[in-house]
């Protein structure tokens, strides 16, 4: 996969990541990939582990914030969390594809001949 | 931006916290891992189906690692760590291998770097004067002398004419004796300079001012300049020394200038007297008998050319001087041709050049040895791991993960092998330096850093790619194969041991050719010096003289001054004879004359004339030096100042002048000086030092009562040479008392003498044999260890044949033939490339082109010697090879 295919690909992962985590509040990676699964989007991931490439990067990035905690049955578990950077980046991608797909969606519906506005 | 660097902060933070991240991470997964399992389960699974889709979706744990561990961390940066750690690892487990391999890097590195460090600083190095483009030093070449020196009265006209093309400026060095205000008379080594010589080279006086162009009259010129470090050692550096009054020769004159230190000088002036660099600059203020002739000049010309001019302009126009010059006086300066030389290319004179290339390429050939052991060593070694490799390949490994720690391994063999080359570098400068600098010029012999430079990536190349290609090729192999193949220990296949035996094959073509040219060199050495000299120096004790006393040096009553001088030392004990001369034979004279013959009638003369070496002697001289008296008589008390003047001449000359005739009676001189001398006696050539044995040279000898010089020689013979030493402080002592003005210098025996003299050659002696000797065992150890090599891995199959019956005869056969094939390809490859080394040295320096046959036979002969022992040593072993053992492992 060429270099710029594989950002493509993990930033549209860490942008679910993100959503997910700002709607659904502090989740565990578990908890996360499975979010992934139901929805559909596990054509982003390689399998379950790839989330926590993932999740370490953004966590580098300040983006998300790890905490140790006890999961539903008594488990310990690393808790994450969305960050007020976190969601000023979620808002700003949103923005961001919203205006890309809008494009992408006039030209290619565009008829023949016309430009389009 | 700061994001960034954030991030990048974080990463290396990770490095760090490696194991609690990784325990961090393991309990993450164990949960996650929990969580899938327990909602399988919910959904329906069996406990174990529900582990099973656990794992499955969450993937290969290992690679997930992986990548939560290039995620977090700086992973080029942890792959190198490790592999690095990996390398070193391997190194420590073989030891021998290690130790072999960096002391050979030094070595090759370290000699290679101080060697051309050496030649650096003491020939190749630039001349430091600014616009050296524009120097150039003017030679004068005659059919019977090639760059021989100009006349006084030459120089000035030459001068005259070419004010519009250059400045041009003269230097003679000279000998004179000093007085410093406190202190005895010394001898000096003295350059007589005109005033602008200074300016020509752009040198400005540190303190002081320039010799003025009306101080360059023989009567005007009462001041002198100090050099540098003449100051510093005799004048203890002060400042206030200008103006000072000392006695040089007979008369007071003032220091009126201190240069700044100019070693270059030293190496641009030829025909010195002694090694030593010049201590005083002295007004040129040419002499009486200088004035009056324009043959047999002591001037060095040099000069600038102004700006814009180039050589082919110059050329031209000393071309126009020169036939100018014959055109006005065809007897001194027909035939004499004028040839401009760039100043730089004349520090490095013919065979000087020779040697110095020779040297260079020598210890190259030591850098090219030590390269390809290191490149045996590293094939060898990683053949054998090749299986490993390609089982690292079959488990998944990409190649670069195969390739990387081999690499980490070859640097870091060939970084501690640069490192300790640095060592062996500085040693072995600190060594030549004192070899030789005596206690003048400091020679400059720090380690040169493109040498070491280039030292270095030749040596990081050879580790590497014989490191990597290999590996390379191993892991690029289908795994099936490798693992397939012959399990008894790879030899590798047919090409890389092809290979192998390339490398030994060239490592001993080099040795040879560096033990023949050693040989050769060696040989020519000793033929120089041994060679028939024709006089003997063994006994003989050997001092500088320097009389200042008109009254005797150039009256009638210096025949009682030496007779007086050898009569005391006669006394001392152990004294056999002594005798005085302008020169000693042991010095390579210059002072070469015209002569012609004289054809009978004083009205003719001879057409061609003749140049010969001058000696002035006293009658004592032949017995003292040990030069046998062949024809005729010597030097008695006949002949002196009233009477008439008369030469004894050499052999060879004899023969050749007067072919056939009795020389006794004839006469030879100089017809435009209106005198002729009479030969009276014909004796035995004798040689100095460093003359070739081909070298034709014309001796005439002149007896002291009819000739003169304030600066002699003194020779006095020990009755055996054991004694010579002793004698030393003796015959000190009686010279120096026998009269005020006399200044006795440089008391020595005279084979102390000649060592100084021949010290470069016997340095250079000695670095060809450590060369030679290097080279050699280098590649006697490189056949050591692949044979061994070979016969460990072979070990299954000397088994086979010796269970099936081979006696340990027909092992060491075996081994013993299959390598010294490959060494005698190697010792016909290296007289190949010898015998052309040996006609290049030849064609530089006729003294090596005799006896190259021995030579090379002896060389071919120690080689082969010490190949048969490298090869029989490990082959020993393989006789001792228990049958059973060697078939039940391997």
């Amino acid at each position: 996969m060429s270099k710029g295919k594989l950002d493509l690909l993990q930033g549209t992962l860490d942008l679910f990541v993100l959503q997910t985590l700002a709607t659904m509040g502090a989740m565990h990676g578990y908890g996360i990939a499975r979010r992934i699964e139901q929805v559909g989007a596990d054509a982003l991931m390689l399998n379950q582990g790839t989330i926590y490439a993932a999740l370490v990067r953004l966590q580098h990035g300040k983006w998300i914030d790890a905490e140790w905690g006890t999961s539903d049955n008594n488990r310990k578990a690393k808790y994450y969390e969305i960050t007020a950077r976190g969601r000023k980046r979620l808002i700003a991608e949103t923005e961001n594809w919203q205006r890309v797909s809008g494009v992408v969606h006039r030209i290619l519906g565009a008829p023949p001949g016309e430009v389009p506005s | 931006m700061i994001a960034i660097f954030q991030r990048f902060i974080s990463r290396l933070r990770a490095v760090f916290n490696k194991p609690s991240l990784d325990a961090d991470f393991s309990a993450e997964l164990a949960h996650h891992l929990e969580a899938a399992t327990a909602d399988n389960i919910r959904a329906g699974l069996t406990p174990d189906e529900a582990r099973r889709k656990a794992h499955i979706s969450l993937g290969g744990v290992e690679q997930i690692r992986e990548l939560h561990r290039e995620a977090r961390g700086l992973p080029s940066l942890e792959n190198l760590a490790r592999d690095m750690g990996f390398g070193l690892r391997m190194l420590r487990k073989s030891p021998g291998f290690t130790v072999v391999a960096i002391a050979t890097l030094a070595v090759g590195i370290g000699m290679n770097t101080a060697m051309f460090s050496m030649l650096n600083g003491l020939l190749l190095r630039p001349l430091s004067f600014s616009g050296v483009g524009q120097l150039f030093r003017l030679e004068r070449n005659t059919p019977v002398e090639f760059r021989g020196l100009h006349a006084a009265n030459n120089f000035l006209d030459i001068r005259e004419a070419s004010a519009e093309i250059a400045e041009i400026a003269g230097l003679m060095p000279w000998g004179m004796s000093l007085r410093p205000p406190t202190g005895a008379p010394e001898l000096v080594q003295v350059a007589r300079v005109t005033s602008n010589f200074f300016d020509v080279l752009q040198v400005a006086p540190l303190h002081g001012r320039r010799f003025r162009p009306e101080e360059e009259a023989a009567n005007q010129n009462d001041v002198i300049a100090l050099s540098h470090e003449y100051w510093l050692r005799r004048f203890g550096g002060r400042e206030d020394v200008i103006g000072t009054v000392v006695r040089l020769d007979k008369r007071s004159v003032e220091i009126v200038a201190i240069m700044p230190p100019v070693s270059d000088v030293h190496r641009i002036a030829t025909f010195l007297r002694s090694p030593e660099p010049f201590a005083i600059y002295v007004p040129v203020g040419f002499f009486e008998f200088e004035r009056n002739t324009r043959v047999g000049g002591r001037v060095q010309i040099f000069g600038r050319m102004n700006p814009g001019v180039g050589f082919t302009q110059a050329e031209a126009h000393f071309d126009a001087v020169a036939a100018d010059l014959a055109r006005r006086f065809p007897d001194a300066n027909r035939d004499a041709a004028l040839e401009v030389r760039p100043l730089q290319s004349t520090v490095l004179r013919g065979s000087d050049r020779t040697i110095t290339f020779l040297l260079i390429g020598l210890s190259g050939f030591v850098l090219l040895i030590a390269c390809a052991n290191l490149a045996n060593l590293l094939l060898a070694r990683t053949v054998a791991r090749a299986r490993e490799f390609s089982i690292c390949a079959a488990l998944g490994a990409s190649r670069a993960q195969i390739i990387r720690p081999v690499v980490a391994e070859c640097l870091l063999l060939a970084g501690a092998g640069a490192a300790a080359s640095l060592f062996v570098a500085f040693g072995t400068s600190r060594w030549l330096a004192y070899r030789f600098s005596n206690d003048l010029a400091a020679a400059d012999f720090s380690p040169d850093g493109r040498v070491l430079g280039f030292a270095c990536a030749v040596t990081f190349a050879t580790s590497l790619l014989f490191g990597l290609a290999p590996a390379w090729w191993a892991a690029r192999r289908a795994p099936n194969d490798a693992l397939k193949s012959d399990s008894r220990g790879l030899t590798g296949d047919r090409s890389q041991r092809g290979f192998r035996e390339l490398l030994i094959v060239g490592q001993f073509a080099l040795a040879l050719v560096l033990l023949a040219g050693a040989g050769v060199f060696i040989r020519g050495i000793e033929r120089l010096r041994h060679h028939n000299l024709g006089w003997q120096p063994e006994p003989l004790v050997t001092a500088t003289l320097n009389l200042q006393d008109e009254s005797v040096t150039w009256g009638p009553s210096r025949a009682e001054f030496h007779n007086g001088l050898r009569e005391q030392l006669l006394a001392i004990p152990g004294v056999e004879n002594a005798a005085v001369s302008s020169q000693s034979h042991a010095l390579y004279s210059n002072n070469k004359s015209e002569f012609w013959r004289w054809a009978g009638n004083p009205a003719e003369m001879d057409a061609d004339s003749f140049a010969a070496y001058q000696r002035i002697v006293t009658p004592s001289y032949l017995d003292t030096v040990g030069i046998r008296l062949l024809r005729g008589r010597n030097f008695n008390t006949h002949d002196h100042a009233g009477s008439r003047p008369v030469v004894l001449i050499g052999e060879t000359m004899a023969e050749q002048l007067f072919p056939g005739q009795d020389p006794i009676g004839q006469r030879i001189g100089v017809p435009r000086n209106g005198f002729w001398l009479e030969i009276v006696g014909v004796v035995a050539d004798a040689r100095p030092i460093e003359a070739r044995p081909s070298d034709i040279r014309y001796e005439v000898y002149q007896p002291y009562a009819q000739a003169t010089l304030e600066v002699m020689t003194l020779s006095v013979k020990a009755r055996s040479p054991e004694l010579a030493p002793t004698l030393v402080e003796a015959i000190r002592r009686t010279a120096a008392n026998y009269n005020p003005n006399l200044a006795v210098n440089h008391v020595m025996p005279m084979v102390t003498l000649i060592q100084e003299q021949t010290r470069v050659w016997e340095t250079i002696n000695q670095l060809l044999m450590l060369f030679a000797g290097l080279g050699l065992a280098l590649a006697a150890l490189g056949v050591y260890g692949v044979v061994s090599r070979t016969i460990a891995q072979r070990s299954g199959e000397f088994g086979i044949r010796m269970a099936l019956g081979a006696q340990a005869r027909d092992i060491l056969g075996l081994v013993l033939a299959g390598n010294l094939r490959t060494v005698l390809a190697g010792a016909g490859l290296g007289v190949i490339g010898a015998l052309v080394l040996a006609r290049y040295l030849a064609s530089e320096l006729p003294v090596f082109a005799e006896g190259k046959g021995p030579v090379l036979l002896a060389a071919i002969g120690v080689l082969l010697l010490v190949a048969l022992v490298a090869c029989w040593l490990p082959a020993r072993r393989a006789t001792r090879i228990d049958p059973i053992e060697a078939l039940r492992s391997e």
